[in-house]
């Protein structure tokens, strides 16, 4: 009978570590990234973000907001009450890969790590992706789905409602050079059809005439990862 | 700058020292170097993606949490980096673990021991690489199980069962010898 733990750590002081040093290619590669940029996106979307808060608040000028600052066809509006009673739920019309693809005029995008989704769905004029809740995806909510990727042609499409109960559950990040939303924990989504639902956790952005959305219960940074890697 | 603790030298790169940050690399490259090996199959391609790791890290430097452990955060995201490898490469690999040799106090392993270590590491080898994870981080970084929660980007709750999971499969590859 083998004492399995015992042997494990044995094992892992027994084990080579590899002889790397990556330390003169990274600096070199971190190097050449900030020689690139002249302006830091971050800074600039922090500011934005102070300015964009506040402006958020006034009514008329949501949608202009949302529009200039290009977050694609999603206003975020802040209400007093929110609706905390509204179930998760992953609603559309199913689809087959090859749909998906006439409908964006290329093939649907893929996180890396997590291959072909476990569904496609199309939703008003959206490809959506959906992965059951994996012990890597928790659930979100009780959605029986753990990952959510939306992907809208923004040329004729309607505009989507966010509702959130304060302002400062959503910030501006910079990830690969891009603009995003992020929008922590669960908050309302009003669809251009349907009703409204609750919605876990969501990064939005812009890339190609294309609003991504990425929707999971997972942390910012997780969440920005399985955005670096789509392909 | 060698003898500055970890918090430290993050809080120093954040401000673009990259002196500070090059000594992170060279603190941990090696265990990040031998889990992308476990994760992806491949010691081989384990010096890219340690080089991947370590430069996606310095890019999401701003969002690393002031205080929160540097370790399991780097470990995450050489895990997830390894499995985007793994992918990628469309790999099957047959991992291959090198031992190398470990005199115990009398000078020299006990025939038993030497075979029980080869059994669980050819067991190991044929996990796969999410059960391999875990019981690396576990037993050979020594992880503790919030740490483990980190790296594992999972609730700590679930630790527990992950790696009783990985270990059950361990012991049915070894042939429920353990």
């Amino acid at each position: 009978m083998i004492d399995l733990e015992r042997t494990l750590t044995r094992l892992g002081e027994q084990l080579e570590r590899p002889d790397v040093d990556v330390w003169p290619a990274v600096s070199n590669e971190i190097t050449m990234r900030r020689d690139r940029t002249v302006l830091s996106p971050l800074a600039v979307a922090a500011a934005i973000a102070v300015l964009v808060g506040s402006l958020l608040l006034i009514e008329p000028v949501r949608s202009t907001v949302a529009a200039w600052f290009g977050i694609g066809r999603t206003a975020v509006e802040v209400v007093p009450d929110l609706d905390a009673g509204l179930r998760t739920s992953v609603a559309g019309e199913s689809i087959t890969r090859d749909d998906a693809a006439a409908v964006l005029g290329r093939v649907p995008t893929l996180p890396e790590e997590f291959g072909n989704p476990d569904a496609w769905l199309q939703q008003d004029g959206a490809v959506v992706s959906v992965w059951v809740p994996s012990e890597d995806l928790p659930e979100i909510g009780t959605s029986g789905a753990g990952l959510i990727l939306s992907e809208l042609v923004l040329e004729g499409s309607d505009l989507s409602v966010k509702q959130m109960g304060s302002v400062g559950g959503a910030v501006f990040v910079e990830f690969d050079g891009l603009l995003g939303l992020w929008v922590e924990g669960p908050h309302v989504l009003i669809p251009p059809s349907g009703d409204p639902e609750s919605v876990g956790s969501v990064l939005i952005w812009v890339a190609d005439g294309i609003q991504f959305r990425l929707e999971s219960a997972l942390p910012l940074d997780r969440v920005i990862e399985i955005a670096s890697n789509l392909r | 700058m060698d003898e500055l603790d970890d918090a430290t030298l993050v809080a120093l790169s954040k401000e673009g020292d990259q002196r500070a940050f090059g000594v992170l690399v060279r603190r941990h490259q090696a265990s990040v170097a031998r889990l992308a090996g476990f994760v992806s199959g491949s010691f081989d391609a384990a010096e890219d993606i340690t080089q991947e790791t370590f430069v996606k890290a310095y890019r999401a430097l701003d969002r690393f949490q002031d205080g929160a452990p540097f370790r399991p955060w780097i470990l995450r995201i050489a895990a997830n980096t390894a499995k985007n490898h793994r992918r990628s490469l469309g790999r099957k690999a047959r991992l291959s673990l090198k031992v190398a040799a470990l005199p115990t106090a009398g000078g020299t392993d006990p025939a038993d021991q030497v075979a029980a270590t080869a059994t669980v590491a050819d067991a190991l080898a044929r996990l796969n690489p999410d059960d391999r994870l875990v019981v690396t981080l576990r037993y050979f970084e020594d992880l503790s199980e919030r740490d483990m929660a980190t790296a594992l980007a999972c609730a700590p709750g679930t630790v527990k069962s992950r790696l009783a999971r990985a270990m059950g499969r361990l012991r049915a590859e070894m042939g429920g010898g353990a």
